[in-house]
Parts: C-alpha cells; structure tokens; sequence
C-alpha cells in the first residue's frame, strides 16, 4: 500500500457546532499537501483529527495502515504560531530539543546523539546562532524556524505544519519551504495547513480544499478553479489578469 | 539587632518556633517549585480553587479520625474532576466552572464545620493557620510529602516541561495530558494540606503565585526560575515567622506579606522587565524619536 493516510467520513464537532462533515480521502506518501480553506474552515481541527488529538463523532482514520495511537513517534508536529506562549522561560535549543523527548526513556536525560541532532537540525534551519537565546527574543521567521528544526529533531516520516506562514518574513517562508521540498526528496510525507490561496499553485502537490466538509481533492488546477473557490471564498475572490486572486484574510 | 538575637535565642528555646520555622521553609520550597509550573501553565484560579476545595476534606477527616491527607486530596480532586467535567460537557467557560465548583465545596466545608461545632475543630485555624500548632510529627509529615514531590518533579521534568509549554505536542507524542494535569492537582491538594498549619487554606494560593510570579520577573531559564522561587519562599517563610513572632501577628499573612514585598521589590527594580527599566525604555526611545525628528 502506497496510501500513507486514510480518512473515511470523519466527521468533528464542538459542542454541536460541527467543524468537519463527513470527511474522506486518501494521501501518497512522499508529497507535500495543502489544506487550504478560510478561517473557521476545520483545518486545524482536520490536522488534530488525523493526528489522533480530538475525539471523532465519527468515521475511521488510519496512517500507514495502523490507528494512530500505534504510530505516534513517526509523525510530527509544528503547532500554530499563536498557540505558543513566547514568554516562556525556555530557550531555543531547549525546545529543539523537545523533538528527541519521544525518543528518549521517561527519566534520561539527552544523550551525545541527541545533542547532535538538536545542532544539526538548528543547522538546517539556520538558527543555531540563537540557540541559547529565549524563544520571544526571534522574530517571527526565526520562532517559526525554531518549531520546524524540532519536527527535524524527531526524524518523523509525516509532518503537520499548521499555518507555518503566517506573520512572517518572505525570506524566512522561501527558507522553510526550501527545507520541505527537501524533506520531501528524503521521502517524507509533509501537510501544510494554509489560508492564502495565491501562492499555494508553487507549493504543494496536493491540495485539500475545505470548507468544513471536503470541496476537492487534487492537482492544483483541478482544484483551484472558479466554481471551487466561490464554494469556498465567496465574495473575497477576483480575476486579474487571468490569474485568481483571494483577498487575504 | 535586638530582636533579632531575642528571636534567635527563642528559636533555641521553643520547640514549637523550631517547628513552625522547618515547617514554614518547607511550605515555602515545595509551593515555590510547584508555583512556577501553576504559573506557565496558566492555573493561578485552579491553584486558588484546589486550595480551598480541600476544605471539607479536611473537615470529614476531622470528624471521623482519618488522615486529613486522604480526605483533603480526595474532594481536592474531586473539585478539579467536576471543573473538567463542567467545562468540557457545557459552554461553561473555564473560569466560570473554577468560581461555581470550589465556592461550593468551600461553602460545604464551612457547613460541615459550622453544624459540628463542639468536636473542637476551629475554623479559623484551618482557614489562617495556627503556627502555634505545629507538632513534630507534623514537619516529619510535611517533609516526607515535600520529598515525594520534589522527587516526581525531578524525576518528570521532562513530560511537566513539555505539557506546559506546548500541551498539543505532548499530546501528540501519547503523554497522557490529562493525567498530568489531576496529578498537579493532587498534589496542589496535598500542598495545601501541608500549608494548613503554617499559611491556612485562604492565603495559600499567595504561596503558590507570589514567589513564582517573582522569579519569573528576574529570569528567562525555568530551571533558575524554580530555583529563584524557593530562595523566594524560603526567605519570606524565615523573615515571615520572624517577623510574627516579634510584633505578634498571624504567621500565615506574614509569611505572604513579606513576599508581596519581595515581588514589589523585583517588579520595580527587575533589571530585565522592572517598571523602573520600562520607564528607561520609554524615555530612551522618545529621546531617539525626537533626536530622530530633529535631524529629519
Ligand atoms: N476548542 C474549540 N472549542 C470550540 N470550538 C472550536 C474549538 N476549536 C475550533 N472551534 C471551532 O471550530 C471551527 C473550525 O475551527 P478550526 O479547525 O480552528 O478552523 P481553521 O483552522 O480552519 O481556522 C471554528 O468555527 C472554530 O470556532
Ligand atoms: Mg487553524
């Protein structure tokens, strides 16, 4: 099976409000898959459902063959950058390397192979220089970086990244987006959650579109087509120059 | 200086000011460590609210002649279930489910007490404290409480770490979140019965937040932060009982009177986040601005 995620009519709900209806779809592995929907969409909720977070009302969710709880090491996470407190008492490299907690004994403490891969994976994103700083000390590039070095620190084979775009710098989202198209080629499996439509044609191969049930599936021109969007974004899109446009929200 | 070598001497003498002030340092360590983890995770109000829901707990035991530990730590949390269980099942927000849960249970407990007066359990006691009534046995237990706890936060700093900074990966690696977080509120249950004699139930809290809240002003490595915060409480429980014992007044509100101070004393002076260094910013700053204008 080449299947790495398997979603059969999920559906969540808050309270009776229901984030996501009836969702089904399955997912290669080795791309890089966009959940691209407005605010309020499910995304976030999608992403906790598949990663086993929150309960389901409903319906079956496995990643590579297995329910989730079996699995939970091969998967990794980049939380939304406004869900981190960034006053925090903690440094960069100390949250780094919270990515090898999973592969560490319940009472040791970080061991010489650990330590090189916190340094490497701070490397790779290009902060090792602030790795003793604490975290609110970054910009918003650099904080975001920081989350992403620790989903490398884990050696995870899929990755969630919610909203690794927002509020921050374009150099630092062509840096991260360099590094995931790498991950990629390393045969990795990434989800990216996203709510700006307009550059995700470059970034993903697959793009899940959503508006808390499950618009279309697919390449980005079979996605993003006008019909879709309107279904989706309503009044906030237009067409210049041939080319889609979504006001951002 | 005179006080002080009275103090001291008195120290020598009495057994039961030996016992207060061990008690006391104990309290102020143990409520430093935990305060710093009740402070990030954002569980001031559940620290309040555990605290006081141990109230008829130890009224029960009181009654029935059994450990006040047990009965504390079990309507301790049993509150902290039913303020889950009331946010989770309704849209009650959290906050709301903290005011309705522990009011009631305290409000309980004054029932209990209050309808068996007569069985020589005195309310005010349980409430303020009553250092005067710190027996041996009682720092023997406060100590070997203080010990489990400090040894379970030594020994899982790790998944504490974590579950506080960022609850949603901790999750997602299978810690059990929820498991941690009954646990801290048994033990804030059996912190607040080991404070019962020295603070009481209502000031508690105080011990908790206070030093915490102050380490957190000086420093930005949690590892300092916790250290910082039981030099805090330790000091505030010496200079407290101290301070008591001259001027006789209650222990308990000056034990917490003095780290008020002490957390004054850094908000103003912090030389990282202190007012005085905020003001210094500001006037900087505008300083730049208009020397910024005037070259503009
Ligand atoms: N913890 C929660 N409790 C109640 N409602 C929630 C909660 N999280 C999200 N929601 C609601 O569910 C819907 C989907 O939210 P979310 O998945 O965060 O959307 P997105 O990530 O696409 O912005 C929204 O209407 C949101 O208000
Ligand atoms: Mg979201």
């Amino acid at each position: 099976m080449n299947k790495i995620i398997e979603v059969q009519n999920v559906s969540v709900s808050y309270n009776n409000l229901k984030a996501c209806e009836n969702i089904s779809f399955s997912i290669d592995k080795n791309q890089i898959i966009g959940i691209i929907g407005p605010n309020g969409s499910g995304k976030s909720t999608l992403v906790k459902a598949i990663m086993g977070l929150i309960k389901i009302d409903d319906g079956i969710i496995k990643i590579m063959d297995k329910p989730i709880y079996k699995i939970r090491k091969k998967i990794a996470y980049v939380p939304q950058r406004s869900n981190i407190d960034f006053d925090f008492p903690i440094s960069v490299e100390e949250v780094v390397m919270m990515g090898r907690y999973p592969h560490m004994l319940w009472w040791k403490k970080a061991n010489n192979k650990d330590k090189k891969i916190v340094k490497d994976s701070l490397n790779m994103v290009g902060v090792y220089e602030k790795r003793k700083n604490q975290i609110g000390e970054l910009s918003g590039g650099e904080q975001q970086k920081v989350f992403l070095a620790r989903a490398l620190a884990q050696e995870a084979e899929i990755l969630f990244l919610d909203e690794p775009f927002a509020g921050i710098d374009i150099a630092s989202e062509n840096k991260i987006m360099d590094i995931l198209k790498k991950l990629k080629k390393e045969g990795k499996t990434l989800f990216v959650v996203h709510h700006d439509l307009n550059k995700a044609g470059n970034y993903f191969d697959i793009i899940i579109l959503l508006k808390n049930k499950l618009i279309e599936l697919g390449e980005h021109d079979k996605v993003l087509n006008i019909n879709n969007l309107e279904k989706v974004y309503k009044d906030k899109i237009s067409i210049i120059n041939n080319n889609l446009m979504v006001a951002n929200i | 200086m005179e006080n002080i070598s009275f103090f001291i001497q008195s120290l020598g003498k009495y057994q039961y000011l030996q016992n207060a002030i061990i008690a006391a340092i104990l309290v102020g360590i143990i409520c430093g460590v935990i305060g710093c983890f009740i402070i990030l995770r954002g569980m001031a109000l559940m620290g309040d609210a555990i605290s006081h829901a141990v109230l008829p707990g130890v009224a029960i035991a009181h009654f029935l002649g059994f450990s006040l530990i047990i009965g504390a730590t079990i309507t301790g949390v049993i509150t902290a279930i039913g303020i889950g269980f009331i946010s989770q099942n309704s849209k009650i927000k959290h906050d709301s489910a903290i005011g309705i849960m522990f009011t009631a249970a305290f409000a309980l407990g004054i029932v209990l007490i209050t309808a068996n007066r007569g069985t020589g359990v005195d309310l005010w006691h349980i409430l303020f404290g009553n250092v005067l009534a710190v027996s041996t046995s009682d720092v023997i237990s406060v100590f070997y409480i203080s010990l489990i706890i400090l040894l379970g936060i030594f020994m899982f700093y790790k998944q504490l770490l974590i579950s506080t900074f960022d609850p949603i990966m901790a999750k997602s690696i299978g810690l059990p979140t929820k498991l941690i977080h009954y646990v801290l509120m048994l033990t804030l249950s059996l912190v607040t019965v080991i404070s019962l004699k020295t603070v009481g139930i209502v000031l508690v809290v105080a011990m908790l937040i206070t030093p915490g809240a102050t380490a957190y002003l000086l420093t930005n490595k949690l590892p300092k932060m916790i250290l910082l915060s039981s030099v805090f409480g330790i000091s505030s429980a010496i200079i407290g009982v101290y301070l008591s014992f001259i001027y006789d007044v209650a222990t308990g509100a000056s034990i917490v009177l003095v780290a008020s101070t002490i957390f004054i004393l850094s908000f103003i002076f912090s030389p990282k986040q202190g007012m005085l260094k905020n003001k210094f910013n500001i006037i900087k700053n505008k300083n730049l601005i208009e020397s910024s204008e005037f070259n503009g």
